[in-house]
């Protein structure tokens, strides 16, 4: 098997690498930091912010392609109150988090660079069930890929042959949620990439999976009581911030 | 939805609304929605301050007499510009500029995309940012336009994800600037404003079932006064409810 994964050095995309590899999948990176374990990888430096790094891309992947999977798991996130953010940041968290995945997935259709019958993963939050003050534009940004995919999921079943799905997952004992964490937070409750990073690739068929048990548990309470959900949101991390 | 500020007809004289004369911004005010607000409100004596991208002599003929500014908001000098040429205080800041394609994914180029994203989603963001000085001294209410493609639409991925990334980004940012600015997404259906077709789309049944451009502007202008919640869609149901009850949907 063939994947493509963006931001697989860290996080939960490196949890993906980790079960890709053990099963004997051949796996590319994209990442702007080359991953510190597994360094036979195949590695793409790139950094997902530079519209043109990305254009470079496709005729990078020529050789390797085309993949049977693909995960857009690159991200970024920046807390703090909206209004006293830098814009440099609000345009970093659009360009990585939002443009990147969307531009790229046009650049691998374009190029045939995904195998028909192959998997087209995006990664965005559970905030899409509960929203996620104190990170508005990383909330907005992860709205835009769940619709996405959603809008995807037909024609490219229809057309190609391609199953295209996104994941909500929700904190994880990464690095990248311990640098957003409220002042205090002791990382409790949070999952373990590596059980996230297993249920997404064992669920092949769903639209929207929602990997773990904590997620799950938030989508619902989103689900039922959405308004409720984003307050209770804003008195366990917007309050904390300010 | 449309309960606290009644649709005028057109035969029917225009009247201040109870809470007074409003200082207002629109984006996207050279045509469309955004145009039709605009005349909507100058003609019920509102202070606006319109941005669009049309040049000042390019305006359509019946363009309303109030300030206008030429802003490409698709680029960071356009969404500085806004921020400098904003009122001071705001009542009602609108931002309704949008730009769509209808088409697949297959058949969308790099630049569109990135423009189509800039405009809908980064230009907002970015448009909020800068107006909050403003919005917070008048206590105003911030409007996102959107769209009721948000929750996804296969003919159109790139304009969905836009108008999705839109009502996430006001569902969290309502909750920040709760007690200060009121932050309200409001998703009209498909209009008749000839973005529709000038963005690909050809079935005539759809063309024919676009809801009127002037009903749109003032279920928009309705949605921006009273108690709002955070998330208000247009559509024929709200508008017939409306004229049949005169009351929200």
């Amino acid at each position: 098997m063939r994947v493509l994964i963006t931001g697989g050095s860290d996080g939960l995309g490196a949890a993906v690498v980790r079960h890709l590899t053990q099963a004997g999948a051949q796996v590319w990176i994209i990442d702007k930091t080359a991953p510190q374990t597994h360094q036979s990888l195949r590695f793409l430096p790139c950094d997902l912010a530079q519209p043109d790094d990305l254009a470079g891309l496709p005729a990078r992947l020529q050789q390797a392609g085309p993949f049977d999977l693909v995960v857009m798991s690159a991200g970024i996130n920046a807390v703090g109150p909206f209004e006293a953010m830098p814009l440099a940041t609000i345009r970093n968290l659009h360009a990585i988090n939002c443009a990147a995945p969307i531009l790229l997935a046009q650049h691998l259709l374009a190029q045939d660079l995904i195998a028909a019958g192959g998997r087209l993963v995006f990664i965005a939050s559970v905030s899409h069930f509960t929203g996620y003050p104190g990170a508005s534009v990383y909330a907005g940004g992860k709205d835009a890929l769940v619709a996405f995919a959603r809008s995807l999921r037909r024609p490219f079943w229809a057309d190609h042959r391609i199953t295209v799905q996104v994941a909500t997952p929700g904190p994880m004992r990464t690095a990248h949620a311990a640098r957003h964490a409220p002042p205090g937070s002791t990382g409790r409750g949070r999952a373990c990439p590596d059980h996230i990073a297993r249920a997404i690739l064992r669920s092949k068929r769903r639209a929207v999976i929602v990997p773990g048990v904590a997620s799950q548990a938030m989508a619902l309470f989103g689900r039922l009581f959405p308004v409720q959900a984003t307050q209770a949101m804003r008195k366990m991390l917007y309050e904390r911030l300010v | 939805m449309l309960d606290t500020h009644p649709m005028q007809d057109h035969d029917q004289p225009l009247q201040l609304p109870p809470q007074g004369r409003q200082t207002w911004l629109v984006t996207g005010a050279s045509a469309g929605i955004g145009l039709a607000v605009c005349q909507i409100l100058h003609a019920a004596g509102h202070d606006v301050t319109g941005f669009g991208r049309r040049q000042a002599q390019d305006l359509p003929a019946g363009f309303p007499d109030i300030a206008y500014h030429t802003v490409d908001l698709a680029t960071s000098q356009g969404c500085d510009l806004l921020a400098a040429r904003a009122p001071h205080r705001l009542d009602r800041a609108l931002l309704n500029a949008g730009l769509g394609y209808y088409r697949p994914l297959c058949r969308e180029t790099p630049q569109a995309i990135s423009d189509v994203l800039a405009v809908n989603l980064l230009a907002p963001m970015m448009a909020a940012h800068g107006l909050f000085g403003a919005l917070l001294a008048g206590q105003g209410v911030l409007g996102l336009v959107g769209s009721t493609a948000y929750r996804g639409a296969a003919g159109m991925p790139v304009y969905a994800a836009s108008k999705a990334g839109l009502d996430g980004f006001g569902r969290s940012l309502r909750s920040e600037w709760q007690g200060r600015v009121d932050v309200r997404v409001i998703h009209p259906g498909p209009t008749a404003t000839g973005m529709a077709m000038r963005a690909g789309l050809t079935s005539p049944l759809a063309l024919r079932m676009m809801l009127p451009v002037d009903a749109v502007a003032a279920g928009v202008i309705a949605a921006m006064q009273g108690q709002g919640r955070l998330r208000q869609r247009i559509s024929f149901g709200a508008i017939l409810r409306h004229k049949i009850t005169g009351r929200a949907a």
